[in-house]
């Protein structure tokens, strides 16, 4: 081989030189009437016999096998590489673990000719079983496993039909890869979806041709669930890298940035609404016992998730705009939202706000048992009683006249502003406090001094009063309710003696 | 599924509706408070002593205390006006917020001496929802001066429909409170004990801050399933009050339940909730009572005035009102207000105010031969 090849093979690998024998070998069977390609094998540092490998196949004398070693590890690097070194006007690449079929790199060739408003052409990429395949294992699913398969008809992925292929099977004019600058180092993973990103935006067409087959060796590893797990939790991270969800427009075509608008954690609100609808979707088929729709909606959790965080990490700000990107986004939210009913997004959000806290304060207050007037967690009356007695405190007034009397005080006019309930229940808490129960006697002189005192002033039309009286009072309870007034039996608190008449309101 | 819900929401807190079941709610709830209130002294409080100054957290918090007496009556006046301005609709809302926050300290301030009632505090949580409200749309002098300056009545809109519903939610939240209490502190035996009978006969012993109105709640004690039935009834309505915020039919049946309850309460063990059942004024769609009123009113309008008017106090129709209409009116007068009927004018009159019909010279070509024919 004197000239320059007409396509270039671009393999990198690393530390798969059992699988990179079958890839080679199917290389060496390519059946290429008339053209000549080189195979250049990038060793990304492999630790194994990658390098004898490569050099058994560099015997063959028909086709052109390089090696290559590239030092900086990460398949951008080794591809670019490749790139780097290849001479052919085609460079195409295929992966260590897969084997072409014996027409693919005179397909390829092929199709770049006749279809040379094409940038680059990919294909499809079936499996190889192993023995036994997972039941739930159906097309949904074979992305982790680097298959693809669009189907039976061509058609130009581009700007309005973003569609993906996969570097396993895919070659692009060298030319095309100097203009737009190789594979990005930045994407240790799906740096083809970035490349073709970029190929797109150039206004590139890549050509999916369904004739260009190679076959991927399934391993029995990525036949499990968590792999594919790990997996969609990985493509997650590095689509968030791309910006994926936000660059895809509800049409399907690819955008030349990410909308502009408010984001919450470096998302935008649809992606959290994806996520939703996915877990929403998950729930549905785990109630419906689809496992395989399960798994599969599960797996979208993840990627979203993922995406999410990754999206929240690179959207690094201080607390102060973090707070302002929040009540953007939820102002903003609450703006679409408030279009219908009549209203500006504003008062949806404060009308929220009122909610969250009369719901909060009542949900609280219900929760602990709490009194937070005028939140509160209404428990009176609210424990079941089982003994027919009453214990209480009961404020009795004994009259000046002789021989002196007790009344009661109940009438609310004689104790204004407290009632015949308040009145026991604030003497009550003063007593059982042991820090208040020394204030009791200046509180039943202040009760005292305040009944004279509406007394004279003719607010009530009770008897005078020399003392008052705090006992402690216990009642049987009558089924007649006979013995309201008189208890059956009291004991002598606090007593106060001689009322000051003192002008209404002195404190 | 997130997004219907999120839907229903939306729809259930700002469903446009016109600004009138608000604005009536708006001035009957505030002329209630008015009046419960009109008599109630909050200065009384300022002379109690500092003994029983034991203060609410949110008092506390706020470090408020007990004005001088002469500084709560000039407070409580101000209230009283601000209801009066808040239930007429003038400069509603800086009344509102006065009304709300001055009604917070005023109703709030007996609870600071040792004892918590709850009969207000659904009232304060109303005026503060009412405060940010746009109450006085409609039905208010605000309106009117409004709709004099600016010509155009308010339309529809989710304004009018939040207060309400989240009124409707505190008051859910009150009644769902209170049964979770019983279930959670006194469980079934709340229900299945003596538990309603010891509570009914206790009632009478001066232990609320009002005595029942009649002892009948002792005659119920006397029977125990009749006590049970009471009780569980009162469970049941408690719980079941919030599903009055989703269902017209619940609300039909729960809001009048709860307000019998609440009576019944009052009539049989003595708490007083007369300013507590003035916020059911909420729940009542004003708007329809008024259209079905103003509609009652025109059809008596349209039979009762032969009745009334005496044949020399002018046509019906100079009076506004329509004449070919059904008649109650007794045969003897009935021909007395006929000569009035044959007034040539009449039909067309009627037909274009009571009808809506359009008679522009274009369509009266189409109209016209039916007419004549009728």
């Amino acid at each position: 081989m004197n000239g320059a090849p007409d396509v270039s093979v671009v393999i990198s690998t690393c530390n798969r030189c059992v699988s990179l024998a079958a890839t080679l070998e199917a290389l060496r069977r390519q059946i290429t009437p008339g053209l000549d390609f080189e195979v250049i094998v990038v060793d990304n540092n492999s630790s194994d016999h990658t390098p004898e490998i490569v050099k058994q196949f560099q015997a063959d004398e028909r086709h052109l096998f390089r090696y290559i070693f590239e030092r900086r590890q990460g398949v951008s690097y080794g591809r670019n590489a490749g790139i780097q070194a290849s001479r052919a006007p085609i460079v195409a690449f295929t992966d260590d673990d897969n084997c072409a079929d014996a027409d693919w790199v005179a397909r390829l060739k092929e199709a770049l000719d006749r279809h040379p408003e094409a940038a680059a052409v990919g294909g499809r990429i079936l499996p190889v079983w192993p023995a036994t395949k997972p039941s739930w294992l159906d097309e949904r699913h074979w992305s982790p496993l680097a298959i693809l398969d669009y189907g039976e008809r061509p058609f130009y992925t581009s700007v309005t039909d973003p569609r993906c292929l996969i570097t396993a099977n895919l070659a692009v004019r060298r030319e095309v890869l100097r203009a737009i600058g190789g594979f990005a180092p930045d994407f240790p993973r799906s740096q083809d979806h970035e490349l073709q990103i970029r190929l797109w935006r150039s206004g590139a067409l890549v050509l999916y041709a369904p004739d260009l087959v190679v076959r991927a060796h399934i391993k029995p590893e990525r036949l499990t669930r968590s792999y594919h797990r790990a997996w969609h939790a990985k493509h997650g991270y590095f689509m968030a890298l791309l910006q994926l969800q936000e660059i895809i427009d509800r049409n399907g075509n690819l955008l030349d940035a990410p909308a502009d608008g408010p984001r919450l954690y470096g998302s935008p609100g649809f992606v959290y609404r994806q996520l939703f609808r996915e877990m929403k979707l998950w729930l549905v088929a785990i109630l419906r016992r689809q496992p395989s729709d399960a798994f599969s909606h599960g797996n979208s959790v993840r990627y979203l998730v993922h995406y999410i965080r990754r999206r929240a990490a690179l959207d690094r700000l201080g607390s102060a705009q973090r707070m302002r990107q929040v009540l953007t986004f939820v102002r903003a939210h609450f703006e679409k939202h408030s279009r219908p009913f009549g209203m500006p997004g504003t008062r949806l959000v404060s009308v929220h706000i009122l909610i969250a806290i009369l719901v909060g304060a009542s949900a609280y207050d219900i929760v602990r048992g709490r009194e937070h007037w005028p939140f509160s967690p209404y428990a009176m009356f609210s424990t079941a009683e089982s003994e027919p007695r009453l214990d209480g405190l009961r404020l009795m007034g004994v009259t000046s006249e002789t021989p002196a009397r007790e009344i009661p005080l109940l009438e609310e006019d004689m104790i204004e502003p407290f009632d015949q309930a308040r009145l026991p229940s604030a003497l009550a808490r003063m007593y059982q406090d042991p820090e208040r129960r020394t204030l009791i006697r200046q509180a039943l002189r202040d009760c005292l001094d305040r009944y004279e005192n509406l007394r004279v002033t003719g607010h009530h039309s009770g008897p005078p009063l020399r003392a008052l009286r705090l006992y402690q009072a216990h009642w049987a309870l009558d089924p007649q309710g006979r013995n309201r007034d008189v208890p059956d039996a009291k004991w002598l608190l606090e007593e106060v003696d001689g009322p000051r008449i003192v002008p209404r309101g002195l404190r | 599924m997130i997004s219907g819900l999120m839907r229903r929401w939306l729809w259930f807190w700002f469903e446009p509706t016109p600004p009138a079941r608000l604005a009536l709610s708006r001035a009957l709830f505030y002329a209630g408070l008015l009046i419960c209130y009109s008599w109630d002294d909050f200065s009384a409080w300022g002379g109690v002593s500092n003994e029983f100054w034991m203060p609410l957290p949110l008092f506390s918090a706020l470090r408020l205390f007990p004005l001088q007496p002469s500084a709560l009556d000039v407070l409580q006046a101000v209230w009283r006006i601000a209801l009066a301005l808040c239930s007429v609709g003038l400069f509603t809302r800086v009344s509102a917020i006065v009304a709300a926050v001055l009604g917070f300290y005023l109703l709030g301030l007996p609870h600071n001496f040792g004892q918590t009632f709850h009969v207000d505090a659904l009232l304060v949580i109303a005026m503060t929802i009412l405060a940010f409200s746009r109450a006085g749309d409609a039905y208010s002098i605000d309106a009117l001066l409004a709709r004099r300056a600016r010509h155009h009545r308010p339309a529809a809109s989710g304004e009018y429909t939040w207060p309400i519903r989240m009124i409707w939610l505190a008051m859910s939240l009150v009644f769902l409170a209170a049964g979770i209490a019983k279930l959670r502190w006194g469980g079934l035996a709340w229900i299945t004990s003596d538990n309603m009978r010891i509570v009914l006969m206790r009632a009478v012993y001066h232990v609320s801050d009002a005595d029942p109105w009649t002892d009948a709640g002792l005659r119920i004690a006397a029977s125990p399933w009749l006590t049970h039935v009471l009780a569980g009834s009162t469970i049941m309505i408690e719980l079941a009050f919030i599903a009055s915020l989703f269902h017209p039919v619940a609300r039909a049946v729960c809001v009048p339940a709860a307000f019998l309850l609440l009576v019944g309460i009052r009539a049989l063990m003595g708490p007083r909730f007369a300013p507590f059942l003035v916020a059911n004024v909420f729940w009542v769609p004003w708007d329809v009572l008024a259209g079905y009123a103003l509609r009652l009113l025109a059809w008596k309008r349209r039979t009762v005035p032969s009745l009334l008017e005496s044949p020399t106090s002018g046509t019906p129709l100079e009076r506004g009102w329509p004449t070919a209409s059904i008649s109650t009116v007794p045969e003897d007068e009935h021909d007395a207000s006929a000569e009035h009927r044959n007034d040539l004018d009449a039909p067309q009159k009627l037909v274009a105010k009571d009808f809506q019909l359009d008679i522009s010279p274009l369509n009266r070509a189409t109209h016209a031969p039916d007419f004549e024919r009728h």
